[in-house]
C-alpha cells in the first residue's frame, strides 16, 4: 500500500508577517496533495491540514451523505479565492483591500430538481450538515450508485508566467500611476481620472457521484480606467479596461499609458457630441466591445436552460436560418488566456469551441450537465458559478462572430445617413421576446457616406432575431472586449467579440425626432 | 459566538498590530431562497452567510481586508495582512472613521418569528404562486420561476472611537414571472414584493393576478412611430429616473464633478409636485436602519422638495472632504466590501392621483411598464432607454407597444413631472409611485 502524500504546510505566523512586509500576496499551499492519494487510503477521512483542501474520502463521504434520500447526481465544489482590489482616485491611492474567501457548495439532482446548500464553515460537522440540506430535494427514494472518484488532469488553456499573486503591491501600483498620469496628460479638460485594479486566484476542487475528481486554478486580473471630461459646462466620461488570466508578462506588449490614453480621448472626443437622432437607420459598429451586441442578441438565448423550458426565441431554430449568411457565431472555453477562458467549466467539463451559428444557421446551444441531461445531450462545457454561493447555469465563456470580408471603409461610403458607434456601453436582454438593448457610449453621425460630427445619449434597441437577419456586412478585423455576464442574480467573467459590422437597419433612440 | 466581544477582541489586535485606528465589520445570518417551477422544485438554496471586513489606518492610511474564516490564527494573519497593507498606501488626509454618538432607536426590521416558520410553509407559498398563474389564463404556458426568499441575522459595526452597534434584520421576498404564448407571440410579465414581517406577505393571488395581468397587457408589442409625447412611467419602472437622481446626488460624485447635479442646491431642477426622500427610520422600510454601515445614526431627509434639491448625500469620508457632516448614509452590500455613499428608503414621495386618473388626462402618449438598459446617465444628465408597454389613446389603453426607446435629458425629465400617483409601496430600497412626465422622445419607425 503506497503511502500518501502529506499535503504542504500552510505558511507559519512568521513567514507571513516577513512576506507582508515586502508586499507580497501569499497564496496558500498549492493544492499538490490529490495526485499522491488514490491509492492510499486511510480508514476514516483524516482533516486536512490546509482546511479547504478537502481529500477524496471526505469527498466521497459527502456525496455519499447528499444521495443518502435518493437523487439522480450529487457534487460537491470547494473554492478558495484570494483576491486584491487597488483603486487610485483624485491622484491618490484611496485604498488596498485584500480578501479571502472559502466555502463548499453540494448540490442535489433529483429529476428536475436541484438542491443546493452551501458553507463557509468547513469543520466536518458543518459540512456533513451541508451535504444533509442539499439531500432534502430528494424525495424518500432509492440511493443511486456513486463511482469511485478517479482524478482527471485538466487542459491548461490558461498558463500566466508571472502569477500576478507573486507581484508585490509597489509594481501593482506603479502600474496604476502610468493609466493615471496619460489619461491626466492627454488633455486638459481631463478633470478627473479614477484608476482600479483587481485580481483573483481562484482554487477549486470538483467532485461528483460519476467518480469525476478534478482541482484547478483559476487566475484573473483587471485593469480600468474612467476619466472625466469637462468643458463649458458639459461633462463627458471615456472608460478602457483591460483583463486576462495571463500574469504580469502581457505588460511587456501592452503599455498602461495608452489604457489612460484611450479614455481620456473618448470623453474629449464626446465633449463636442450633439443630440442623437431618434429612428430607424443603418448603423456601422466597431470591432472588440461592439461585439456585445452577439452577447446580448443571440448568447442568452442559447443557453441551455433557456432551450429546455422553451422559454428562448430559439428553442425550436435548430437547422433553421436565424441570421444572415455572412453571421458565423462562435463561443469559445479555449482561447489562451482570455478573461472568459476555462481549463474546465464549473463542473469540471472539458471546455471547447462550440458552434452557435454557421452561415446564419442555427447548429448548436450551450449546456451543463443537468439540462444536458433534460434534453438528452452531452455538456458542452459551458457550466459556469460566480462562487461556490451558487449553483453552476450554463453560462457563455468567450463568445464572438468570426471575421468576413467586406472593407470597413466600404461600411461607411455604403451609408447615405446612419451611426457610426466607436464604442458601447453595457446592454441588456428579454430572452422571451428576443430585444435588446445596449447603451452607445461614443458615436459619430454618418451624412453621405462620410463620418460627420459626435452624437451622445442614444440607446440601440431590437430584437435579436431581426438585427442578425439585418448584418449586411462584416469586415476582416476581429478583435475581442472584456466584460462581466449578469444572469440570476450571479456574474462571470466573459469576453465579448466581432469584426467591424454594418447593421442595415435598427433603431435608434436618441433625442431629435 | 458573541460576536460584540469578537468585534472589541479585533479591535484590540488591530491596535497591537500597529493599527492607528481601525473598524470592524462582522456579518452573520441566514439566508434561503425557493423557486418553483411547473410543480418542480428547480431551487432549494441555503446558505449560512458570516464574516468579517476590517478597515485599518496607519496614520492617514487606509487598507480593508476580509474574510470568513473565524479561527484564531486566520484572524491573526488577516489583521496583519490590512496593516502591512495600510503602510503600503500612501495618506489621505481626510481619512476619519465617526465618532460615538449615543443610542440609535429601536426599529421595527426584525422578524424573531421568521426562524421558527417551517420550511414546508414556505415552499407551499411558492406551489402556490406558480399553480396560481397557469389557473389565472390558459395563455400561461410556462413560468421563468415562483420563487420565496428570506435572510434574517445580525450585523455589528464597531470602531477604535469606541463606537459600537449591533441590530438584527431580516426580510422575506416573493415574485412570479409567468410566460404567456399565444398566437405565435410570447411575453414574459413579472410582480413580487418584499416585506419584513412573513406575515405581511400578500396572499399569493394577489401576485399571481398582477403578474398576469402584466403579461397579458404587454403581448404583442409593436413598434409606433417616433415621436414627442408625454409618458407614463408605471411604478415599477418608475425607479430607473428617482435612481438616477440618487446616483446624482452621490457626495463623492458631485464633489469630482461627475454629475449632473453639480453646484445646483437650492434650485429648483425638479416640478413642485416633486419631493424626494431618504428616510433610515422609516417603521418596517425595505432600507431602513439604525445606523449606517459606518455606524452613524440614519434619518428622515428631503432631498428634493418640491422641486427644489436641498442637499447631497455624504458619508463620514466624503463629508470630511467637503467640510460637512456625513447624511447617515454609508452603504455596504455585505461584509466584504468597503462602505460606500448609498441609499437608506430612498422614494418619490405620493401624491394624489390614481393611476387611472393620470391616464385619463392623456389624449396620445406612452405608458411604460417596462425599461430595458439602464437608462441613466448620471455625469451627462441624459436618459435613453428600451421600453415597452401600452399606447394612451384619449384617456384609454389601446394597443401593447415594444421595441422603442424612450430619451429625454434628466432635468427635462423632472421639470416635466406634472402628475404623481398614490400608489407608492415601501418594498425596496428605491422607490416610486405612478407618474407622468410631460414630454419625452419615443423612438420607433
Amino acid at each position: 500500500m503506497k503511502i500518501p502524500e502529506k499535503p504542504k504546510k500552510g505558511m507559519t505566523r512568521r513567514e507571513f508577517v516577513k512576506k507582508g512586509v515586502q508586499g507580497g500576496i501569499i497564496v496558500t499551499a498549492t493544492p499538490v496533495i490529490i495526485s499522491g492519494l488514490l491509492s492510499g487510503c486511510a480508514p476514516t477521512p483524516m482533516a486536512p491540514e490546509v482546511p479547504w483542501q478537502l481529500t477524496p474520502d471526505i469527498l466521497q463521504k459527502l456525496i455519499d451523505i447528499a444521495l443518502s434520500k435518493g437523487g439522480d447526481f450529487a457534487e460537491i465544489y470547494v473554492e478558495h479565492r484570494i483576491s486584491t482590489q487597488i483603486s487610485l482616485e483624485e491622484d491618490l491611492v484611496k485604498s488596498l483591500d485584500y480578501g479571502i474567501s472559502q466555502g463548499v457548495g453540494i448540490r442535489v439532482v433529483a429529476g428536475e430538481e436541484v438542491g443546493y446548500s452551501y458553507t463557509d464553515d468547513l469543520s466536518m460537522k458543518k459540512l456533513e450538515q451541508t451535504a444533509r440540506t442539499a439531500a432534502y430535494i430528494a424525495a424518500a427514494g432509492v440511493k443511486p450508485s456513486i463511482a469511485t472518484l478517479v482524478e482527471r488532469s485538466v487542459k491548461q488553456n490558461i498558463r500566466a508566467e508571472i502569477g500576478m499573486d507573486k507581484v508585490i503591491e509597489k509594481k501593482k501600483v506603479i502600474l496604476l500611476q502610468q493609466v493615471n498620469e496619460a489619461a491626466r496628460a492627454f488633455d486638459p479638460a481631463i478633470k478627473e481620472v479614477t484608476v482600479t485594479y483587481t485580481d483573483e486566484l481562484k482554487n477549486l476542487i470538483i467532485a461528483n457521484s460519476e467518480g469525476r475528481l478534478m482541482q484547478d486554478e483559476q487566475p484573473l486580473f483587471f485593469l480600468g480606467v474612467s476619466a472625466l471630461a469637462v468643458r463649458n459646462g458639459v461633462r463627458q466620461m471615456g472608460s478602457q479596461s483591460l483583463s486576462e488570466r495571463s500574469g504580469y508578462e502581457v505588460f511587456k506588449q501592452v503599455n498602461p499609458a495608452d489604457l489612460g490614453k484611450e479614455a481620456a480621448r473618448q470623453a474629449v472626443a464626446m465633449l463636442e457630441a450633439r443630440e442623437a437622432p431618434a429612428g430607424e437607420m443603418p448603423v456601422v459598429l466597431p470591432n472588440g466591445w461592439g461585439g456585445v451586441l452577439i452577447h446580448e442578441a443571440i448568447g442568452h438565448g442559447f443557453e441551455g436552460d433557456f432551450i429546455r423550458k422553451k422559454t428562448s426565441f430559439y428553442a425550436d431554430k435548430l437547422e433553421k436560418q436565424v441570421a444572415s449568411s455572412k453571421v458565423s457565431i462562435v463561443d469559445d472555453g479555449t482561447l489562451r488566456n482570455r478573461r472568459g477562458t476555462l481549463n474546465a467549466d464549473d463542473e469540471g467539463s472539458v471546455t471547447r469551441r462550440n458552434i452557435l451559428i454557421e452561415g446564419g444557421i442555427c447548429k448548436g446551444f450551450l449546456y451543463d450537465i443537468f439540462n444536458a441531461r433534460l434534453m438528452k445531450t452531452y455538456s458542452t462545457g459551458n457550466a459556469r458559478r460566480q462562487s461556490f454561493r451558487y449553483i453552476p447555469i450554463p453560462r457563455m465563456t468567450n463568445t464572438f462572430m468570426l471575421a468576413g470580408e467586406d472593407e470597413v471603409e466600404e461600411m461607411i461610403r455604403r451609408t447615405r445617413s446612419g451611426l457610426q458607434v466607436r464604442k458601447l456601453g453595457g446592454g441588456q436582454v428579454d430572452i422571451t421576446s428576443g430585444n435588446f438593448v445596449f447603451r452607445v457610449a461614443e458615436a459619430y453621425m454618418i451624412e453621405r457616406g462620410k463620418v460627420t460630427y459626435p452624437v451622445k445619449g442614444a440607446t440601440l434597441i431590437g430584437s435579436g432575431p431581426e438585427v442578425l437577419t439585418k448584418v449586411d456586412m462584416v469586415g476582416p478585423d476581429l478583435d475581442y472586449g472584456v466584460g462581466t455576464c449578469g444572469k440570476s442574480g450571479q456574474g462571470v467573467p466573459v469576453c465579448v467579440g466581432q469584426p467591424s459590422v454594418r447593421i442595415s437597419a435598427i433603431t435608434v433612440g436618441g433625442t431629435k425626432v | 459566538m458573541d460576536y460584540q466581544k469578537l468585534a472589541l477582541e479585533l479591535l484590540e489586535k488591530a491596535k497591537i498590530a500597529g493599527a492607528t485606528q481601525a473598524e470592524v465589520f462582522l456579518q452573520n445570518g441566514e439566508q434561503l431562497e425557493i423557486e418553483i417551477n411547473k410543480e418542480k422544485m428547480q431551487k432549494l438554496n441555503r446558505a449560512t452567510i458570516k464574516g468579517v471586513g476590517l478597515r485599518i489606518y496607519v496614520d492617514k492610511k487606509m487598507s480593508f481586508v476580509y474574510s470568513s474564516d473565524f479561527t484564531d490564527k486566520e484572524l491573526d494573519k488577516l489583521v496583519e495582512k490590512g496593516v502591512s497593507l495600510a503602510k503600503e498606501g500612501m495618506e489621505d488626509k481626510f481619512n476619519l472613521l465617526p465618532s460615538p454618538a449615543g443610542k440609535p432607536p429601536e426599529l421595527d426590521i426584525f422578524d424573531s418569528e421568521l426562524a421558527n416558520v417551517p420550511l414546508e410553509k414556505k415552499i407551499d407559498y411558492a406551489r402556490e404562486l406558480d399553480e396560481l398563474v397557469f389557473q389565472l389564463d390558459s395563455r400561461v404556458a410556462n413560468t421563468r420561476a415562483s420563487s420565496y426568499s428570506d435572510a434574517y441575522g445580525e450585523l455589528i459595526v464597531g470602531n477604535s472611537n469606541g463606537l459600537m452597534h449591533s441590530w438584527q434584520e431580516s426580510y422575506c421576498g416573493v415574485g412570479t414571472s409567468p410566460v404567456i404564448e399565444d398566437k405565435g407571440l410570447k411575453q414574459v410579465g413579472y410582480y413580487g414584493t418584499r416585506v419584513r414581517y412573513f406575515k405581511d406577505l400578500p396572499v399569493a393571488k394577489e401576485i399571481a393576478e398582477e403578474a398576469v395581468r402584466r403579461a397579458s397587457l404587454l403581448i404583442g408589442g409593436e413598434k409606433v412611430k417616433t415621436q414627442r409625447v408625454p409618458v407614463v412611467f408605471d411604478f415599477q419602472v418608475g425607479t430607473s429616473l428617482i435612481g438616477g437622481v440618487l446616483s446624482a446626488v452621490n457626495g463623492e460624485r458631485v464633489f469630482r464633478g461627475e454629475s449632473f447635479l453639480v453646484d445646483k442646491l437650492e434650485e429648483a431642477i425638479a416640478s413642485e409636485m416633486v419631493t424626494i426622500v431618504d428616510d433610515g427610520l422609516l417603521p418596517k422600510g425595505m432600507g431602513s436602519s439604525p445606523v449606517d454601515g459606518e455606524g452613524v445614526a440614519t434619518s428622515t431627509k428631503k432631498v428634493v422638495d418640491k422641486g427644489v434639491l436641498k442637499l447631497y448625500l455624504y458619508d463620514t469620508y466624503t463629508a470630511n472632504k467637503v467640510g460637512t457632516n456625513s447624511t447617515g448614509n454609508a452603504s455596504r452590500g455585505s461584509y466584504s466590501g468597503r462602505p460606500s455613499i448609498g441609499p437608506n428608503n430612498f422614494y418619490l414621495e405620493k401624491g394624489d392621483k390614481s393611476p387611472e386618473e393620470i391616464v385619463k388626462e392623456v389624449s396620445s402618449g406612452f405608458y411604460v411598464f417596462n425599461t430595458m438598459g439602464g437608462g441613466v446617465n448620471p455625469v451627462t444628465g441624459m436618459y435613453s432607454a428600451g421600453a415597452a408597454g401600452v399606447w394612451i389613446r384619449n384617456g384609454e389603453l389601446a394597443e401593447p407597444v415594444a421595441k422603442v426607446t424612450i430619451a429625454a435629458s434628466l432635468l427635462d425629465m423632472l421639470q416635466g413631472i406634472d402628475a404623481v400617483g398614490n400608489d407608492l409601496k415601501y418594498d425596496s430600497l428605491v422607490v416610486s409611485p405612478t407618474y407622468r412626465v410631460k414630454l419625452m422622445t419615443v423612438s420607433g419607425r
